[in-house]
């Protein structure tokens, strides 16, 4: 039974409370979208993007008790599937990162990434290693700061700024590509 | 860092309402694994308690003495299994107090059947007083009518247990067979296993002694033969029971006897056949 329509936060968060079964498919079926949209961003490729979105939603229903309505459900929510992937790719050693504290400012084109469509800069933000791709949805998309960042990927500041500079440079440099290949075509 | 906030703030805005479809079957692994299959359990515990509970009733009951005979008197319906009233053979009147010459036979006879009166049947006669049967017969209405009379009478001897609703005796089936010659219908029937044979002589020879004194007791003598005996008593009165239907059709008088044995009522309707001279 597909169910149709949206519910109220207020009532969505009282009914995953009582484990209500007919809101927590309701709840999943208002956010099921947006937050496999977050997956794929964090993840290697679908199969580990859906893994963490079924992890995550568990976690969700599971933890919907500790949520005090301090900030927006969904927000909590995305919160719930970042951590989720970053666990995710912690359990299977595939979350290295390098504690270097070098930080180099490197800017990308902004004119570049408006004319690029989110598929095309998704495209590109998966193409990098994980530990930079982490650090740069946290930051550039997540919106998170770099002492949050320290704090949830367990680094150092210095750490989270040399990251987000060296995925910076990499995706400026796919842009480039990008666009070269545009003007030679 | 200005162009880094637009980015961030670009990024922001591209993704912040960027949707994809999962694969259908999400929500199926992510609901079985909020509720998974409870494995049915075995409850065993009923089926102990019942257990249980059956060997301490049966442990209760073996302490508190086993089974026990219970008075088990047959219903109405059961008289069904005993003599039929057609197939006993009236008895001459002469034999139906013993004598003294049968004190053998009714010895042996008893001998036989053995002491088969328990505790738990005595209770039925307890009540019953002893009576004195031949003052009993002395002062019961006999008419000696000039008109010729025959004692044509049949037999409505009733036993009525007062106390008992268990009502097992139909003397009409023993209308007028002798105590001794009586066979015990009980069906809890004791037999005896300590009397010898010299001992249950002696004791039967003394319950006879006391019928011819007139010192019946009850307890002494299971209920058939009590009913039986008190039948005859009846019969000395009243005359030999004859046919009912013999006396169809004919001017009769009709009287009625009653005797009483403790909480036994007999009755003995007697029909004296009157013809006008």
């Amino acid at each position: 039974m597909r169910i149709v329509g949206r519910y109220a936060e207020s009532e969505l968060v009282e009914g995953c409370k009582n484990e209500d079964p007919r809101l927590q498919r309701a709840l999943y079926e208002q956010y099921n979208r947006l937050m496999y949209a977050v997956c794929l961003r964090y993840a290697d490729n679908s199969d580990d993007a859906q893994d963490i979105l079924q992890e995550g939603f568990i976690r969700v229903f599971r933890k919907v008790g500790t949520f005090r309505g301090q900030g927006s459900f969904e927000g909590w929510i995305r919160r719930i599937m970042v951590h989720t992937a970053i666990e995710h790719y912690r359990r299977n050693s595939r979350f290295m990162m390098v504690d270097v504290d070098e930080a180099r400012d490197v800017k990308l084109d902004a004119d570049a990434l408006t004319s690029m469509s989110r598929d095309e800069i998704i495209n590109l933000v998966n193409q990098m290693p994980v530990g930079y791709r982490t650090v740069f949805n946290l930051y550039a998309i997540e919106g998170y700061t770099h002492q949050e960042i320290s704090v949830t990927l367990n680094i150092s500041v210095g750490t989270s700024k040399s990251q987000l500079s060296r995925a910076k440079k990499i995706l400026q440099d796919k842009i480039d590509n990008l666009n070269r290949r545009a003007i030679q075509g | 860092m200005e162009n880094q906030n637009d980015i961030r703030g670009l990024l922001q805005e591209k993704f912040q309402h960027h949707e994809a479809n999962p694969p259908r079957d999400i929500w199926a692994q992510i609901e079985a694994d909020l509720n998974p299959p409870q494995k049915k359990k075995v409850v065993l515990w009923p089926y102990m308690a019942v257990a249980a509970s059956a060997l301490v009733l049966f442990g209760l009951w073996a302490l508190l003495g086993g089974p026990q005979d219970t008075p088990n008197f047959p219903s109405n319906n059961g008289m069904a299994e005993t003599t039929p009233a057609e197939n006993v053979q009236p008895q001459p009147q002469e034999e139906s107090i013993p004598s003294a010459t049968e004190e053998n036979s009714f010895a042996a006879q008893q001998e036989e059947e053995g002491d088969f009166r328990n505790d738990e049947i005595k209770p039925l006669y307890q009540q019953a007083s002893t009576r004195n049967f031949a003052q009993q017969s002395t002062t019961a209405p006999v008419e000696q009518s000039a008109v010729q009379e025959e004692n044509q009478e049949t037999i409505n001897s009733s036993a009525a247990i007062a106390l008992n609703p268990i009502s097992p005796i139909n003397p009409t089936l023993y209308p007028d067979a002798p105590v001794h010659q009586l066979e015990d219908k009980l069906p809890n029937k004791v037999e005896s296993n300590s009397s010898t044979a010299a001992e249950a002589a002696t004791a039967n020879t003394s319950r006879l002694q006391k019928v011819k004194d007139n010192k019946l007791d009850l307890n002494e003598f299971s209920l058939q033969n009590v009913v039986a005996f008190a039948s005859n008593e009846l019969s000395k009165i009243a005359g030999s029971p004859l046919d009912y239907e013999h006396q169809q059709g004919q001017n009769a008088e009709r009287k009625r006897y009653e005797f009483e044995l403790g909480d036994f009522k007999i009755t003995r309707t007697s029909f004296k056949k009157t013809t006008n001279q």
